[in-house]
């Protein structure tokens, strides 16, 4: 694609190395994020950098960011030039050509392909003013060496994701600053983190079909993916970490979905669940989710029975917290029904599906559950503050007992009871929104990530509460990262992906590797199980 | 939570008592950083009245019954229109129609009372009505359309401007029947009759906040309107209702505002809303501060109308008291985020 435009006039050197990382360590306060970890990535390959969560994978790449500072005795060489890892700044990971795209790409899309092109950088100019025209030039021959066919004009929010991370990483590796371009020629070091990890599986072939024209321009391409089928489609080398540790380097030639899978997980199972469950089986179902359609999902029937945990897997965009926003008001349901007890839900009104019984735990604290500048006492009533009204109005100190003995009753450390939820920590915050669904006596409990930032303590009593919950009776579903904290807690685990269940199976059967197999490789549009 | 009790668990069990202990000592003792948080504008209120009182220029007058009396009934109008202003505020939202609402409710009493003979307590109510509906009107733009509360009201705001100067024909009304005038200028048990008004809005909207639900969750949508939702919160049709209060107590303000003067004209409305606003958002760094609160607005009502009245003795003209109310809004502001940002940082 690009040679058809005849520009290409890279250096084409293969032992040219882009990046080498030596004895690279960072300490945070209580966890070694890494430990002596070695990377070396030669120009012109694509190179997957592997590992589950906490391996160490983002720390490794905000230090080459310089965001984050490393801790002394490493070394990171780039191109020519090599600094002690400690000195590492942005203006200087920037000047040796080192390219980030995160997951989050930085596009307006309100603006044009040329505007975001242009974003944050000099445009050139005419008698003072912008020179429109070149701007468009140049906008045009980038996208040309790209292969996008897009007009400058067209506004980003009609690009397809694919298109619109082509030009993310169009952007970071232009240097439109160079008044004729000529920079923009130069290899430089590609830092993709996680840029498959929401697209549709043709959108992501498409990415990696430009990876690989990048890399055979002579730029050398570090990958960040959960998918392990896309890292063997498209990496020339893997570096596997694992809890901060490099594993080991090593072409991907040769290496079979399966053995990367035990590479990367290759942990342990984990200890049981808190406390023994009766035989879910023998319950009614307390639960009834039957042909629940909705924008992105596919139909989705589903029985939870009274005491039973079930546990959603599977990515970020695999549906699992549209399905629990459906269940529980908040997104458009189009199709399907849902039963509590035997009685219908009313679609899209929370209040309605609270009446009926599910309490929902948003995944993001900060802004969809969390009220940081109120009282911890009105963060507990939240959801049940109708139950404190009196004759004349609601009853404070009521409302207050109700809210002391919850924070009692789930051990929350806080300054006192009139602090205001901020100034607790994450996992006390936590216990505290945890708390005001429990006020509800849920019959259905929708938890989405409950233990996401939250330390080791609380997290263990987060669990027990779960547990606790599930014991007297309520249904509970499970949305989690955390493949250890499924297999803990669920009694049932079902796998998502792209809006449909790809798998499921009872706690007995389900394994860290059959889970960690969905995770990496569920980047393949299947059939729905329903 | 078990019915088994290991040595770990009685050991957990004393912890948690300590902690319900921690819990139920209510956080009374402040700090002194605290302290001067909650009473720093009350402090200096009483500062500039000290200042007032005794100063050559202003001793004379200032603390004479007359002056008070002048004071707090001028004051009953701003104040009522400020606690209009906290009820959107409180939801995170603005109300800068407010004084443009009292203008054109002001007009249609007077127009009722005068050309029309309407008794006068059917043109006030009339004249309320018609601030409750303008109010209703942005609350369910802003609320539904979920758009910038700010420019919808701004836009009400010009348009009522021009409604008003259209409807008034350029005239000031006069003529207002005497039982009006007498509402706005007579005293009951020595305290002018407006200022019993707005004691009646205190406690009703004091009592809205604190004892509703509605005002809770006007508190908590104000705070995080997502969060608010996914608690059940119709967030809509709350904010909806949050300008509907505030446009009738604009309403009313300006029944009380035209009793007062004993006259309306086109361009009464507008210069109320910053003082409104001024006081407001003094009003939120004080008594529980960051938050708006209807004591903390009184207080910032009376120190703003406090010190454009000593202003006013010591021989200051009429530009004075735009000066202040600017100042005073980007002040408390500036100051309120100075101050939320030093808690921030202190909780983390």
């Amino acid at each position: 694609m690009a040679e058809a435009t005849g520009v290409v006039t890279h250096r084409r050197d293969p032992q040219r190395v882009a990046l080498r990382v030596l004895a690279l360590s960072k300490t945070y306060p209580g966890t070694r994020a890494l430990d002596s970890v070695e990377l070396q990535v030669q120009a012109g390959t694509v190179h997957a950098l592997v590992g589950g969560n906490g391996s160490g994978k983002s720390t490794l790449i905000k230090i080459l960011a310089g965001v984050v500072p490393a801790d002394p005795g490493g070394t990171i060489a780039v191109g020519a030039d090599s600094r002690p890892a400690e000195q590492l700044t942005p203006a200087w990971a920037y000047g040796q050509r080192m390219r980030f795209v995160h997951q989050d790409l930085g596009l307006l899309g309100d603006l044009t392909v040329a505007e975001n092109l242009f974003l944050g950088r000099r445009y050139p100019t005419t008698a003072g003013g912008i020179s429109w025209r070149r701007v468009h030039a140049r906008a045009r021959r980038i996208l040309d060496q790209q292969g996008l066919d897009l007009p400058t004009t067209a506004r980003v929010h009609t690009l397809r994701p694919a298109e619109q991370t082509i030009l993310a990483i169009a952007r970071a590796i232009d240097d439109v600053d160079a008044p004729d371009g000529s920079r923009a020629l130069e290899p430089s070091l590609l830092v993709l983190d996680e840029p498959t990890a929401r697209l549709p599986a043709t959108e992501a072939a498409r990415l990696i079909a430009a990876m690989r024209r990048l890399a055979g321009e002579g730029h050398g391409v570090v990958f960040v993916s959960h998918h392990l089928d896309e890292i063997l489609d498209c990496a020339d080398v893997l570096t596997v970490l694992r809890d901060g540790r490099h594993l080991l380097t090593r072409p991907t030639a040769g290496v079979s979905a399966a053995e990367l899978t035990a590479l990367v997980a290759g942990r342990p199972t984990v200890t049981e669940r808190p406390q023994p469950q009766p035989q879910p089986a023998s319950r009614p179902p307390v639960a009834e989710l039957r042909g629940l359609t909705a924008l992105g999902l596919a139909p989705m029937s589903l029985d939870i029975a009274a005491g039973e945990i079930v546990g959603l897997a599977g990515l970020t965009g695999s549906g699992r917290t549209g399905l629990l926003e459906l269940v529980c008001g908040a997104r458009r349901r189009t199709g399907g029904s849902v039963h509590i007890d035997g009685r219908a839900v009313r679609p899209n009104r929370v209040r309605a599906a609270m009446r009926s019984g599910i309490a929902y735990l948003p995944a993001d604290r900060a802004s969809a559950s969390g009220f940081l500048e109120l009282p911890l006492i009105e963060n507990l009533s939240a959801a049940t503050l109708r139950e404190h009204r009196g004759p004349f109005g609601l009853r404070l100190k009521h409302e207050r007992a109700a809210g002391v003995a919850l924070l009692e009753r789930l051990d929350v450390r806080a300054p006192s009871s009139g602090a205001v939820l901020r100034q607790l920590s994450g996992g006390n915050q936590q216990k505290v929104i945890l708390a005001r669904w429990i006020a509800t006596r849920p019959r259905l409990l929708l938890l989405d990530e409950p233990t996401q930032g939250v330390d080791v303590g609380a997290r263990d009593d987060i669990h027990h509460l779960i547990a606790t919950m599930a014991g007297e009776g309520a249904a509970v579903v499970i949305v989690s990262s955390d493949t250890d904290e499924l297999l803990r807690l669920s009694d049932r685990i079902l796998v998502l992906d792209r809006g449909h269940v790809t798998d499921e199976r009872p706690r007995s059967a389900a394994s860290r590797s059959w889970l960690d197999e969905h995770f990496y490789r569920a980047n393949k549009p299947r059939k729905g199980a329903s | 939570m078990s019915d088994t009790s290991t040595g770990a668990e009685s050991v957990a069990a004393t912890a948690r008592g300590a902690t319900a202990e921690r819990h139920r000592r209510t956080a009374r003792a402040l700090s002194r950083g605290e302290l001067g948080e909650r009473y720093g504008l009350v402090a200096l209120l009483v500062a500039v009245t000290l200042v007032f009182a005794v100063s050559p220029e202003t001793s004379a007058n200032f603390l004479s019954a007359s002056n008070i009396r002048t004071l707090l009934g001028n004051q009953a109008v701003t104040a009522i229109l400020a606690l209009a202003a906290i009820v959107p505020l409180v939801a995170g939202e603005f109300d800068v129609s407010i004084g443009a609402t009292l203008g054109l409710s002001s007009m249609v009493a007077a127009k009722l009372m005068t050309e029309q003979g309407l008794p006068p307590v059917a043109a006030a109510a009339a004249a309320t009505a018609v601030g409750a509906t303008v109010g209703a009107v942005v609350g369910i733009i802003v609320g539904y359309l979920r758009v910038s509360s700010f420019v919808i009201s701004l836009g009400m705001a010009t348009l009522l401007g021009g409604v008003v100067t259209w409807y008034a024909k350029g005239l000031t009304v006069v003529g207002i029947p005497q039982p009006v005038l007498d509402f706005g200028n007579r005293n009951t048990l020595g305290v002018p009759r407006p200022v019993w008004l707005l004691v009646l809005t205190v406690l009703l909207l004091a009592y809205l906040l604190r004892y509703t639900i509605f005002g809770r969750t006007l508190l908590a949508i104000g705070v995080s309107r997502r969060a608010a939702e996914l608690v059940g919160i119709n967030s809509n049709i709350r904010i909806a209702l949050a300008f509907l209060v505030s446009g009738t107590l604009a309403g009313a303000a300006g029944v009380v505002q035209l009793a007062r003067t004993g006259s309306a004209s086109a361009q009464v409305g507008p210069g109320f809303t910053l003082a409104a606003l001024a006081a407001a958002f003094l009003g939120a760094t004080a008594i529980t501060p960051g938050r708006f609160n209807v004591l903390g607005t009184l207080v910032g009502v009376v120190f703003v109308g406090v010190t454009v009245n000593g202003l006013t003795l010591m021989g200051a003209a009429d530009w004075v008291e735009p000066v202040f109310n600017g100042t005073a809004v980007i002040a408390a502001v500036s100051l309120s985020a100075i101050v939320a940002r030093r808690k921030a940082r202190l909780a983390a």
